[in-house]
């Protein structure tokens, strides 16, 4: 299943930061590892990736360095930033907070959070 | 260069080469994009040719500059590379790569944000400026049509007014003609005899022009006898802006003079004509400066007569040029009197010397000469139905024939406005129509404010300073005047009030000044008809009173009555001047205007003791002898 993409717009970046976060990483792996680890619910069009990491480093959170693959091949290998740590961690949190606020009120299954007043059970 | 060079790291290469890289040596080298060194690139990767093509396609739709376009190639390759070496297949590839316009938009759009700030900074300054140009064009645009479509309405003809006054006087009552056929037969005094033809009354008698003076007179006794006769009659029936009159007008320019006067200047219509006249009145105080010397007593009391005459008539048209003229008449006619009271007292009667009193004393009614600006009104009017549109309700802009009619005739503008203006006819017509002009009125005080800052000064002015000297106070319709004319913004702005409002307060200090030069010529001619009588000068004025003078002379500096002392067995009368102190009668002989009048009226010279500044002495008269002229200046 493929999300929305207004929904993309706000997940893919952070998606991209938590994947940079165990270490560096190219173009076509970001693409193949999100496929893969989301089971294809946050695949995101190539043409999509590449502007989506220009903008991330345009706005200081990652950053970009070329770099020699094993195959004698140059490879961009993008990083995260300390202000993309931060960035990660701030999103982190936010989420989550979307994620228990939707379980609280059954739209996704997960650990609930405490009843809100007014809400029903 | 490579397609290898040209795909390597950029951060790497050296700053010389990164600075080759950049939008404007692309220019300067003629290569504006970076397709050939893309398609090179891609040549080398060895990519099947469907995404060769993609990256291609992807890459030359993202127009970045030729060094991000590299940028972008590279990584490309390097993503499908990847790509083919994970087993996946060139088509599957381009599939999974998705829209190529979208992802070059995308891309574009991303890699302008990695610019750096100054880049921004610049690109937003010129979006900014480029806004800016836009809506001023617009504006102007609007300007120029609101400008082009404005037209003038004249719903009120004040000439054909002015000269129906004037046709209301009886044919035979009328001077003009008279004084018309005397300007015709005049000779213009050489021009050596410049120097005394505005001031013969100060030659003295052994000048060396005294002959041409002499001669001067001679030749022109025809034009002389015909002011004589003019004088006498009671109205002056001037038509004015009177374009057929070709004969006057050539004589008067001393060439052929093709179109009247501007028709949108009213002010200036009747000043050639103003002008002849008193081109007359210097001839017969002339004829009086001679006759006086040769002490022919007929022509000395017949040009006495004449100047009085010419000036006791009410101004026409009721314009306060005419009224300057007049004024400038009596001056001259006051000065003639107390020459002739000087040098040669007997050569009139004492019956003559009663009836010119009595003729001076009344002239223009008595009492304090004043201006009168009800004429300025009519000629402002006219200046604005001239130059402005007319909605109906009293307000209006500029037009473009006011426009000109400002230039043609204004100093308010600025030298570069005129210059613009003035520039040869297809410029001139441009810049007035499109540039200059448009600005002009969108700055240009509409009609209605116009008239209304007109009237607030007019009121302002005409309750000011009514009084003598003493009691003046500075004067605010005057501070305001006066920042009319030194601010470039108000002088553009209210051009048509700066053109047209006249100095208010200069013209009643000139009429204060007239005012006090005629108590001071009654006064003396009082003493002469007391010293016939009595054989010898009285002590004090007061023996005057109510014999020989109504009423004690007033010093209008003072408020007090003016100073009479003897000097060598001969009156001297004199008011205290600017300082209001009384000096003893001493005169300055400073040429300097204000000097004539003893101190400078106001300002510091109230801080003068007695006897630190000046008298002004008005009999005897002082006389400031014309500056000779270099040989050169008169040259043609």
């Amino acid at each position: 299943m493929r999300v929305e993409r207004e929904l993309m717009r706000g997940a893919g970046p952070v998606a991209v930061l938590k994947l940079l976060e165990s270490g560096a990483k190219y173009g076509y792996e970001l693409v193949e590892t999100l496929d893969r680890q989301s089971q294809g619910v946050l695949a995101m069009g190539q043409s999509t990736l590449y502007p989506m990491l220009y903008n991330l480093e345009s706005q200081g959170l990652i950053k970009a360095e070329w770099r020699e693959a094993e195959s004698g091949r140059g490879r961009k290998y993008y990083s995260l930033t300390r202000q993309g740590k931060k960035r990660l961690a701030d999103d982190t949190k936010q989420w989550e907070s979307v994620v228990r606020a939707l379980a609280s009120l059954g739209v996704v299954s997960g650990n609930p959070l405490p009843q809100v007043e007014g809400a029903g059970a | 260069m490579s397609g290898s060079e040209a795909l390597s790291n950029p951060g790497d290469r050296p700053l010389w080469k990164r600075v080759l890289s950049t939008p404007l040596f692309d220019l300067i080298r003629g290569r504006v994009g970076a397709d050939s060194t893309v398609r090179v690139a891609v040549a080398r990767a060895n990519l099947p040719a469907a995404v060769a093509q993609l990256i291609e396609d992807v890459v030359r739709r993202t127009r970045l500059w030729r060094g991000e376009r590299t940028d972008v190639a590279r990584e490309l390759i390097t993503h499908f590379q990847d790509g083919i070496e994970a087993g996946a297949t060139p088509d599957d590839l381009v599939r999974r790569f998705g829209d190529p316009q979208q992802a070059a938009e995308l891309i574009r759009r991303a890699r302008i944000r990695c610019r750096n700030r100054v880049w921004h900074a610049w690109r937003w300054a010129l979006r900014g400026a480029a806004a800016l140009f836009a809506v001023l064009c617009l504006v102007h645009v609007v300007l120029t049509v609101r400008y082009l479509t404005g037209k003038s309405v004249i719903s009120r003809d004040y000439v054909a007014e002015w000269n129906a006054e004037s046709e209301k006087i009886a044919e035979s009552d009328r001077a003009w003609p008279l004084v018309r056929k005397a300007f015709l037969s005049y000779h213009k005094p050489a021009p050596l005899a410049n120097r005394w033809s505005d001031s013969s009354l100060e030659l003295p008698d052994d000048d060396p022009d005294w002959p041409r003076l002499v001669e001067h007179v001679q030749i022109n006794q025809q034009s002389l006898a015909l002011m004589r006769q003019a004088s006498a009659l009671p109205g002056l029936g001037l038509r004015f802006n009177d374009a057929q009159d070709d004969e006057f007008r050539t004589h008067f320019y001393g060439r052929k003079a093709p179109t009247a006067e501007s028709p949108g200047m009213l002010l200036t219509m009747p000043v050639p004509q103003l002008n002849a006249i008193y081109q007359m009145v210097l001839l017969v105080c002339a004829d009086l400066r001679v006759s006086l010397k040769e002490h022919d007593a007929h022509a000395v009391r017949q040009d006495l007569k004449a100047l009085l005459g010419i000036c006791r008539r009410p101004a026409e048209p009721p314009i306060l040029a005419a009224e300057m003229y007049q004024k400038a008449t009596f001056e001259l006619a006051l000065k003639a009197a107390s020459d002739v009271l000087e040098k040669s007292p007997h050569l009139l009667s004492e019956a003559d010397w009663i009836g010119l009193a009595h003729e001076i004393a009344t002239y223009h009614g008595g009492g304090t000469l004043r201006f009168h600006s009800h004429g300025e009104q009519d000629s402002f009017e006219d200046f604005l139905q001239r130059t402005f549109t007319d909605d109906g309700h009293g307000d209006g802009r500029l037009t473009p024939e006011g426009a000109e009619i400002m230039v043609d005739t204004s100093e308010a503008f600025s030298s570069q406005v005129v210059a613009i203006m003035r520039s040869p006819p297809w410029l001139f017509q441009a810049a007035s129509k499109y540039a200059v002009g448009p600005a002009v009125m969108a700055f240009t005080a509409g009609r209605r404010e116009q008239r209304e800052l007109a009237a607030r000064l007019r009121e302002r002015s005409e309750s000011e300073n009514t009084g003598p000297f003493y009691t003046w106070k500075v004067s605010a319709s005057e501070s305001e005047l006066m920042s009319l004319h030194s601010n470039y913004d108000l002088r553009l702005r209210y051009a048509p009030v700066v053109l047209y409002f006249p100095a208010m307060q200069y013209l009643a200090s000139y009429g204060e000044q007239i005012t006090q030069l005629r108590d001071g010529v009654l006064t003396a001619i009082a003493l002469e008809l007391y010293h016939r009588s009595e054989g010898k000068w009285p002590d004090t004025l007061d023996a005057l009173v109510p014999r020989y003078l109504p009423n004690l002379p007033l010093d209008r500096f003072t408020g007090k009555t003016l100073s009479y002392k003897l000097r060598n067995d001969k009156p001297l009368i004199y008011a205290c001047g600017g300082d209001a102190q009384d000096d003893g009668g001493r005169a300055s002989m400073e040429k300097r205007a204000d000097r004539r009048y003893g101190d400078t009226i106001g300002g510091s010279a109230k801080s003068l003791k007695p006897g630190e500044g000046y008298d002004w002495v008005l009999f005897p008269r002082l006389r400031f002898p014309p500056e000779p002229i270099e040989p050169e200046a008169v040259q043609p």
